[in-house]
């Protein structure tokens, strides 16, 4: 009884009086789980992404199918290049395993390949399965508002809590405030220097919800390389179980 | 006797016919809304040099190899798989004359799915069935019959757990390698844990028969394996993945032990682990040693290079030592240097090679062996060159 008070009068505090979005009763902390679960379903999603590296000489595109269920659970199956197409990753908690077809064998993977770059992209492992969480491995707070193409937005910012083992140092993120649609993101390491930088355009429908269907994504000490992410397909709140991320589907997703 | 094995293989021809004529039909009817068929594959040329040294005779030869991948999804738990691998041979090892090309024209499975296309003095042209299988999974139940790879390796270079066929690391042409005809029944009690029953002949009738049990805990794989390998040993096993920090952390070991005088006999034992670290700058590096109490006695290249290697007969030194490191320079170019060490036959391997991808899917890769051992009492040092362009599909 005394903690649900406790919380009572910490939401009262932060939620209401110190927080410029009192008038929707929402923190920055809110804002951030609403526009995350807007993107990655309140349960479960399921997505077609296909994924281009973009570099100074070259290009390549790898086209992939993700399903997640909370933060726990992730699969990732490459259905593009066919050098790569059939391999999967699969997360569990704190552990990820990779199926390779051609040779037939199952990889344990070491966590720490979580902050290294996903197939040659801009991307880490943790992007891909979503290993920390934007709102439990975070302190957030609301800085402003700015008007991002068109559409008012709140700018976040987050920085990582000390007993989080994150990528991140910290983020700032513009959320609109309409459809809390992530249209910007800044993430620095953890001695504050800026990494990277994702902008979000082409706003759809899809699966009844407005969102961001393309991201690009630009490294900031590498001129020249992004990488953009373009949606295809993204469904929400699948009946998924906790079977569906097993070492035997992981063999058989398609 | 004769008979019933003329009859046996009759039964194994007709199955396989069978498993052939549903990818010949089933395209017509599988217009729906996700492909039932699916067909994936590469077609590659090899040059391969061979020379002691560099002001010696060179023996070139080149291999134009396909592979075809077919998987066809018949319903929710019925799934058919075949692949087939053709490779065309000129220069001057195919000159050489039969020894050579019986060799690469064997089939060791119990059905002999490997045929002779055109075979003359400079050209040769093999076709074989890699893989024909058929699995079927239900709930926690998978089973799998015919043709197929079953891999029980968990560490990067030597893999003593991997009893149905040991997988050779100079052999990058063949990462595949031969399938195995068995019957495996795989249970998964969890997510991540699974108990397996496998069944393998070969082409002499023999059996390799085993279970495994793998299962996730501490943040680990760990394995245990038993059972018969080739009606000759007895095998017990086990295996670890998992990581130390930053570091990834595997290993296995096998006792094979004669099964007419087990358990008294001292066998041979296989252990071996390694380490690898993945590094910010797109850059790897591994090691792995390896003990074995019963090294290979006669050893000549061809059986370093993985000719007859069997998960017994991995080891030709008491220790050997492995190291790499890969660094991708770019994601299109990648260069990995690695070595080995065989203290017993003062001797080491060397190989530097570079991959770079051309196009979409095209690949360039050049690729150099080297070897420097004392066999037999001689010292011998033997390179080979490799040039390849890949295109997968």
């Amino acid at each position: 009884m005394r903690l649900i008070l406790k919380n009572i009068i910490w939401l009262t505090v932060h939620g209401f009086i110190m927080n410029p979005a009192f008038s929707q009763g929402m923190t920055a902390a809110d804002i951030v789980m609403k526009a995350d679960e807007k993107f990655n379903g309140e349960k479960s999603s399921y997505s077609i992404i296909s994924m281009t590296i973009v570099r100074p000489s070259w290009q390549r595109t790898i086209d992939i199918k993700t399903w997640s269920m909370g933060r726990d659970y992730s699969l990732a199956l490459v259905t593009a290049p066919p050098k790569e197409a059939g391999q999967s990753f699969l997360k569990r908690g704190s552990e990820m395993w990779s199926w390779i077809p051609s040779i037939s064998r199952l990889v344990k993977l070491p966590l720490s390949m979580m902050s290294q770059g996903w197939m040659g992209s801009d991307y880490t492992n943790d992007d891909i399965l979503r290993e920390s969480s934007l709102v439990n491995d975070y302190l957030h707070e609301i800085a402003g508002e700015e008007i991002i193409d068109g559409r008012l937005c709140y700018k976040i910012s987050m920085k990582a809590r000390p007993d989080a083992s994150i990528v991140w140092g910290r983020q700032t993120r513009w959320i609109d405030r309409k459809d809390f649609l992530v249209l910007k993101a800044e993430l620095y390491d953890e001695d504050g220097y800026l990494v990277r930088t994702e902008t979000a355009s082409d706003i759809r429908i899809m699966d009844g919800r407005t969102v961001t269907t393309r991201i690009e994504l630009v490294p900031a000490e590498e001129p020249g390389n992004k990488t953009i992410l373009v949606i295809r397909d993204i469904k929400f709140n699948l009946p998924l179980g906790e079977s569906f991320f097993s070492q035997q589907n992981m063999k058989r997703v398609r | 006797m004769k008979n019933n094995v003329n009859d046996f293989m009759s039964i194994n021809q007709r199955i396989v016919l069978c498993l052939l004529a549903v990818f010949i039909f089933f395209p017509s009817v599988s217009q729906e809304k996700e492909r039932k068929i699916e067909l994936k594959g590469y077609f590659s040329t090899l040059q391969t040099v061979i020379f002691d040294s560099l002001s010696g005779p060179f023996a070139n030869e080149n291999l134009l190899h396909n592979r075809l991948n077919f998987k066809a999804y018949l319903n929710d738990h019925l799934t058919i798989g075949a692949e087939f691998r053709n490779r065309l041979f000129t220069g001057d090892l195919t000159m050489l004359g039969t020894a050579y090309t019986d060799l690469i024209g064997m089939d060791r499975g119990v059905v002999d799915m490997s045929w002779d296309l055109l075979r003359e003095q400079s050209i040769y042209l093999n076709s074989r069935i890699d893989r024909l299988w058929i699995d079927y999974n239900y709930r926690k139940i998978q089973v799998t019959l015919g043709r197929q790879r079953i891999n029980w390796g968990q560490t990067l270079v030597w893999n003593p757990n991997d009893i149905f066929n040991a997988y050779s690391f100079f052999d990058f042409d063949y990462v595949e390698k031969p399938g195995s005809d068995a019957l495996r029944l795989q249970y998964y009690p969890s997510s991540s844990s699974v108990a397996e029953l496998a069944f393998k002949l070969d082409n002499e009738y023999d059996l390799t028969a085993a279970g495994l049990f793998r299962f996730n805990k501490f943040g680990y794989d760990f394995q245990f394996l038993a059972g018969l390998v080739n009606s000759e040993d007895v095998v017990m096993g086990a295996g670890w993945s998992g990581s130390v920090g930053s570091l990834s952390f595997r290993g296995e070991g096998s006792w094979f032990s004669p099964y007419e005088q087990f358990p008294k006999s001292r066998g041979t034992i296989l252990v071996t682990s390694g380490l690898e670290k993945v590094f910010k700058n797109n850059s790897s590096a591994a090691i792995q040693l390896m003990y074995s109490n019963n090294p290979l006695g006669f050893i000549d290249f061809y059986s370093i290079l993985g000719g007859e290697l069997s998960s017994k007969n991995l080891a030709f030194s008491e220790f050997t030592a492995f190291g790499q490191f890969t660094w991708a320079i770019t994601p299109m170019l990648n260069l990995t240097v690695s070595s080995m060490w065989f203290p017993d036959l003062d001797g080491y391997y060397a190989g530097p090679s570079l991959e770079y991808s051309l196009a979409e899917n095209v690949d360039f890769s050049v690729i150099w062996q080297h070897f420097d051992a004392v066999l037999a009492g001689v010292r011998n040092i033997i390179n080979l060159g490799f040039l390849r362009f890949k295109y997968s599909f």
